[in-house]
């Protein structure tokens, strides 16, 4: 949705052509991409700025704007190339009449600053950086993504099994290129994992909370766990209390040599969530002698 | 021609701001050939025009803005090369 024209331009309802002119003007010199290079944020807001004033600019167009025959959203305007995204990489038009006359020193600065001396300069292309955001499941089992980047080309990225929160992939040749014909840069993918709704990593495992119920606690039983690759069945000792941890082997993370860390299951007690009137009745009669809280002095 | 269209442009105009020197589009057999760059460096003398700079103004800030884009582009190089040189210097 876009946002109101008047206040994007920053003028009164009852502004004349004229002032708006002028507002428009102001904003759009300093927020020019062109004309403000160095400055990415301003692309945005000239983009606003520009929609705006393509509506309130036109007096006719303004007028149906005002009996809300229009609104702003139809004058958002198509993605533009703006000249700067083009004329630094070099273009016909790329000037050196701006540091020509440092060109003649005999020193290093003669390599850059004259065009002879940057056509023989060699070098190896700058690295790129990327983030990509994956869930915890993904990144453990190993997965396939694509990105893309700023200018347009999909990189295929192949997350190894096991791969760690903040660890950087690293795609030999896919940064900026050489200059000269020197080698390109890479490509540097760090890695940003989501936690997982249960389950959380601890180097190479994983541990989990499992709710057991007060009948599964007391006399044991196989239950069934979630695990990274899938479920499982567990054997629950007999007499397991809250906070017991169950070890299950080779169920955590893969490591590169081929082995896999486990999963670490720590059992907690459930009541059932509704009161049982027959569990009271039958809890009513046990006469146990057990106090938990005697290591509390209490 | 869609690419004059693309930057609500005419072609018309195009190829006057071409004879007067603002573009310079490649020549072929078919005559002149409007490239990404000559439709980027379009939209930015229209939207000068917008801002109220005159017909005599436009080249003289179409060179300023070549300029500088040329200063950045060696600024950048020189800037790539001193942290190369820097990360031999360390050995990483």
């Amino acid at each position: 949705m876009a946002a109101d024209p008047y206040t994007v331009l920053g003028v009164k309802k009852d502004a004349s052509q004229d002032e708006i002119q002028k507002a428009y003007r102001r904003l759009a010199k300093k927020l020019h991409p062109d004309l403000n290079p160095g400055n990415k944020k301003a692309e945005e807001q000239f983009k606003e700025v520009s929609a705006a004033y393509d509506l309130l600019g036109d007096a006719d167009k303004r007028a149906r704007f005002d009996r809300g025959e229009i609104d702003a959203s139809g004058t958002e305007r198509p993605q533009q190339r703006y000249y700067r995204d083009f004329a630094e990489g070099g273009s016909q038009y790329t000037s050196d009449a701006g540091f020509a006359d440092f060109a003649g020193a005999d020193d290093i600065f003669s390599q850059f600053f004259g065009r002879e001396g940057r056509a023989n300069i060699r070098m190896r292309g700058s690295d790129v950086h990327y983030r990509l955001e994956l869930d915890l499941l993904d990144a453990i089992n190993g997965d396939k993504r694509q990105v893309t980047l700023p200018d347009g080309t999909v990189l295929d990225v192949h997350i190894p099994a096991g791969t760690r929160d903040g660890q950087i992939l690293r795609l030999r040749g896919k940064g900026r290129p050489g200059i000269g014909g020197g080698p390109p840069g890479d490509a540097l993918v760090e890695i940003e994992v989501r936690p997982h709704r249960f389950f959380t990593r601890k180097g190479d495992d994983i541990h989990v909370e499992l709710p057991i119920s007060l009948s599964e606690a007391v006399l044991g039983g196989k239950v069934q766990a979630p695990t990274p690759s899938g479920i499982v069945t567990m054997t629950v000792p007999k007499w397991s209390n809250t906070g017991t941890v169950l070890r299950l082997r080779g169920k955590g993370v893969p490591r590169v040599d081929g082995s896999k860390g486990d999963e670490l299951v720590t059992l907690k007690v459930m009541l059932p969530e509704k009161p049982d009137p027959e569990l009271e009745k039958f809890v009513a009669h046990w006469r146990g002698t057990y106090s938990p809280r005697q290591a509390m002095e209490v | 021609m869609a690419f004059a269209r693309h930057a609500q442009v005419d072609r018309k105009v195009l190829d006057r701001w071409a004879e007067a020197g603002w573009l310079s589009p490649r020549q072929n057999s078919t005559g002149q050939r409007f490239s990404e760059v000559d439709l980027a460096r379009a939209y930015l003398i229209r939207d000068l025009q917008k801002l109220g700079v005159n017909d005599d103004s436009i080249p003289i800030v179409l060179d300023l803005v070549d300029q500088l884009h040329g200063l950045r582009q060696v600024l950048r190089e020189l800037l790539l090369a001193m942290k190369l040189q820097q990360q031999g210097q360390d050995g990483t």
